[in-house]
């Protein structure tokens, strides 16, 4: 696979060469006034934004990109970043990672809304089916792998996923789409945007979406269907120069069906239970700049988050209040700091049953934090260190630090060669310390059932990672880009069950085996992704995208089997081509080739997936889309031994058909 | 979770078939692609160089007033602030012309002391967020401030782009490039959209 890449690497070399001599800009002048102004131009461009500097592993899927791919939610739309592990579990449930340690409950990964932690901190996961935020109103999705950990703080220790809406001011007038396909039989839209005069712009929107249930992993009729309706708005206002700001707000209420395996003292020993969970929630952010120079600029934020969800196994309400604040300061010439503090205090209100519950029925997690962050700039305009660290005091495990070093440089302007340093912390989450779950029931011999049983820990401590990573970017004209990063990750005390001794439980007849979690398995990950991006005209274009991963993971203490999971559960490569064409004006057909290799411990076997979508713009503000989803891969299972009680589903291809309004 | 596995050397061999042929599709379009765009052919403007070309029509049809040059043949400086692609190729574009008798020169100026000097100021957008405290610091001066941030003309500044279907468009605020002592010809005005309040 190594001389393979070397290869296409090599016969890329010669492309990059060959293409474009003409990267300086010509002189337009001689044409007129009227006739510049009917010119249809190209946009690509030479100096990326800030980004283009970063000296991180940066991806950006932009809203052109998003409308382009036919994609109805987020995890779909995250498959073709290179270096993530993207896997459908059942119709709402997803295993995303960035660089490995994918799960249902991914405690390795941020993820932000505009800002807001949409991290579900019992669980240390992502409900992703209560992302389902407006596609037309994401302005950009930038996914950084890698540690996060000096600016985002603890659990940003593989990656960071922030979502970013449209102002209000891009989001004018009204839009109305509605969608079908036969995975998800109904899906409606509609948002309307207007201006108050003197204060600022705003939007409000409506959202429906129902998905239908997949097959189960056996190929019968699985229990996991539902149905969303989401609410809410934004409004943006400026005062002069110096003030800007907003306020977003958002509301829930569904269904979502699980279909769960929980153990039991009967043969054969566990039970299928179907239920309909019932979710309601919403928040409300408030963002805030003011600038006080041209070197001085303060952003504050504050936001409330409630999440509840009403099941029988298992029933949490969950609130957050979070105040953040970020000075940017250009305190002496060459030097620019960034340093700032955060309080965050999260209240769990669970109800549990025998299968799983929570020691305390209310807890409150309190977690204070202060980072600071200078970037010097050595050479103007060619070498920049950023050198910070974040300092956070959390419940579990008091203070943990997350410093950092990063160094970027700029031999031409078309060029960025970056290295970078960190250590970065994933704190115990509650269901690390105080949950109780029972794994599987099965018999021991003269009539005795042995449960397997994950109880409290008192000696779960944070896991450590401290990794280091460099890359290349450059865009040797105006239609060529090429992106690398190759990173080498080691982590100390991941946490894993650790049998004790058994006994005896009068009150249920059981053998108890009990497992509490230790910070027993270290492990290295070393891995490539690169992108490459030709877009010789307007109407055409080509990306392509290719990570290439290594996982080795040790346990030391009593052996745990599924301690090592990990280790499986990644794919060590995976291809992405995705042509753009638009033959005439107002038609768009876009593809997406996914290759992607096997996952044996999720009994998921290498595959090949196609996406499509043709587009057509009439002149009267309708757009018609048709496209079809997951092609040669239907009724397949992409992670096939979930964490947790869910069972998985068989992925299946789809057809859709889109209308969108927007006159 | 019993699903028969299948046969492991069929699709070992099944994939490295399909591999071979996407990643042999992949450098054929590179082959291709290198081929074509090495040809001399008239690729379409980008929207920097239309951009760059419209600043120049916009100083060829304001009138600044006589005390705004030393004298007739006195150069017409136009600065630029911050960098971005528009800047990059203004440079390129106002090379060696001459209007009205003025040798146009490119200049890069940082901050408002030094713009005062120019005649036109192009404020790049990594400028975004200091654009407010440059235009305070130009009240009074015969300049015409034009840039590629959203909304300029709305907060201060006199000519901004956007884009609409692929074409460039431009925003004035009269209001704003008469409190500069300038005057925009009705022509200009007229292919504009405006903003800001009417005298």
């Amino acid at each position: 696979m190594r001389v393979l890449l070397a290869v296409v690497l090599l016969a890329a070399a010669p492309c990059c060469a060959w293409a474009d001599a003409s990267s300086t800009d010509r002189d337009l002048t001689a044409i007129g006034l009227e006739d510049l102004m009917k010119l249809e131009v190209t946009s690509v461009s030479r100096k990326e934004e800030p980004l283009f500097r970063a000296a991180s592993a940066v991806t950006v899927i932009t809203a052109a990109d998003i409308a382009r791919s036919g994609a109805a939610n987020i995890p779909d739309l995250l498959r073709a970043v290179p270096g993530l592990t993207v896997a459908q579990i059942d119709a709402n449930t997803w295993a995303i990672g960035a660089r490995g340690f994918a799960s249902q409950y991914a405690n390795k990964l941020l993820v932000l809304v505009d800002g807001r932690s949409v991290y579900n901190p019992l669980f240390s996961g992502v409900y992703w089916q209560l992302q389902n935020l407006m596609l037309e109103d994401i302005e950009r999705i930038e996914v950084i792998r890698g540690s996060g950990g000096t600016i985002w703080g603890a659990n940003a220790v593989n990656g960071v996923i922030n979502i970013i809406t449209k102002r209000a001011g891009d989001t004018q007038g009204t839009l109305a789409a509605a969608s079908g396909s036969n995975t998800m039989p109904a899906r409606g839209v509609a948002r309307l945007g207007g201006r108050v005069a003197g204060a600022g712009d705003y939007r409000v929107y409506g959202k429906l979406d129902e998905t239908d249930l997949l097959p189960s992993s056996f190929g019968d009729p699985g229990h996991d269907a539902s149905l969303l309706g989401r609410a809410g708005g934004r409004f943006d206002w400026r005062r002069g120069t110096h003030e800007e700001g907003n306020v977003i707000a958002d509301w829930y209420r569904g269904r979502v069906d699980e279909r769960n395996t929980q153990p039991s003292a009967n043969p054969p020993y566990f039970l299928l239970t179907d239920e309909s969970a019932q979710l309601s929630g919403g928040d409300v952010v408030a963002n805030w700049r003011h600038v006080g120079s041209a070197r001085s600029a303060v952003d504050g934020r504050l936001y409330y988050n409630r999440d509840r969800r009403l099941a029988r196994l298992m029933s949490e309400d969950i609130q957050t209040v979070d105040l953040d604040l970020h000075h940017n300061w250009k305190w002496a010439p060459r030097n620019e700091l960034d340093w700032g503090g955060g309080y965050r205090v999260v209240t769990f209100h669970t109800a549990g049953t025998p299968s799983v519950h929570f020691a305390k029925d209310f807890q409150v997690t309190q977690l204070f934090s202060v980072f600071a962050q200078n970037a010097l700039t050595l050479v103007p305009n060619r070498l920049t260190l950023t050198v910070g660290s974040k300092l956070e005091h959390n419940s579990f495990t008091g203070i943990e630090a997350e410093p950092s070093a990063r160094l970027a440089f700029a031999p031409t302007p078309r060029q960025t060669l970056w290295a970078a340093t960190s250590r970065a912390v994933r704190t115990p989450a509650p269901t690390d310390e105080s949950a109780t779950a029972a794994l599987a029931d099965f018999p021991v011999g003269g009539g005795t059932v042995g449960e397997l049983r994950v109880v409290e820990s008192n000696e779960m401590r944070s896991e450590v990672m401290t990794s280091g990573e460099v890359g290349y970017r450059v865009q040797p004209g105006p239609t060529w880009s090429f992106d690398v990063t190759a990173f080498r990750n080691v982590y100390d005390g991941l946490g894993a069950l650790k049998p004790e001794t058994p006994y005896f439980e009068p009150s249920s007849g059981l053998l108890v085996m009990p497992a509490d979690l230790a910070n027993s398995v270290r492990g290295e990950t070393r891995g490539l992704e690169w992108t490459g991006k030709w877009e010789p005209q307007r109407r055409f274009s080509l990306t392509v995208s290719h990570s290439l991963f290594d996982i080795n993971l040790h346990q030391s203490g009593p052996p745990d089997p599924t301690a090592l999971t990990g280790e499986g559960s990644a794919a060590r490569y995976q291809l992405v081509v995705q042509p753009h064409w638009e033959p005439v004006n107002g038609v768009s057909l876009d593809a997406a080739l996914f290759h992607v290799d096997d996952r044996p411990a999720q009994l998921a076997a290498a595959y090949d997936r196609v996406d499509t979508r043709l587009a057509w713009a009439s002149p009267m503000g309708m757009e018609f889309a048709v496209g079809a989803q997951n092609l040669f891969h239907d009724r397949k299972v992409e992670w096939g031994v979930p964490e947790g009680f869910r069972r998985s589903a068989q992925v299946r291809s789809t057809v859709f058909a889109k209308v969108t309004w927007k006159p | 979770m019993g699903r028969p596995r299948p046969n492991a050397e069929l699709r070992r061999v099944e994939h490295r078939a399909w591999r071979i042929a996407l990643v042999a599709s992949v450098l054929a379009v590179c082959a291709l692609g290198s081929i074509w765009s090495a040809r001399p052919a008239v690729a379409e403007p980008t929207e920097f160089e239309v951009k760059a070309a419209l600043v120049y029509n916009f100083a060829k049809f304001v009138d600044w007033p006589a005390a705004a040059f030393a004298s007739p043949s006195a150069p017409l400086v136009v600065g630029i602030v911050g960098d971005d692609d528009v800047a990059e190729a203004l440079e390129a574009t106002l090379r060696n012309k001459i209007l009205d008798g003025h040798p146009v020169q490119v200049r890069r100026v940082k901050g408002s002391d030094e713009a005062r000097v120019c005649q036109l100021l192009y404020v790049a957008t990594s400028e975004r967020k200091h654009a407010g405290d440059l235009l305070q610091g130009l009240r009074g001066a015969n300049v015409l401030t034009v840039s590629d941030i959203a909304d300029f003309a709305r907060h201060g500044g006199q000519i901004n782009f956007v884009l609409e279907n692929q074409r460039v468009r431009f925003v004035i605020n009269p209001a704003n490039a008469d409190s500069a002592g300038l005057h925009i010809s009705a022509k200009l005005l007229a292919l504009a959209r405006t903003v800001g309040e009417r005298r």
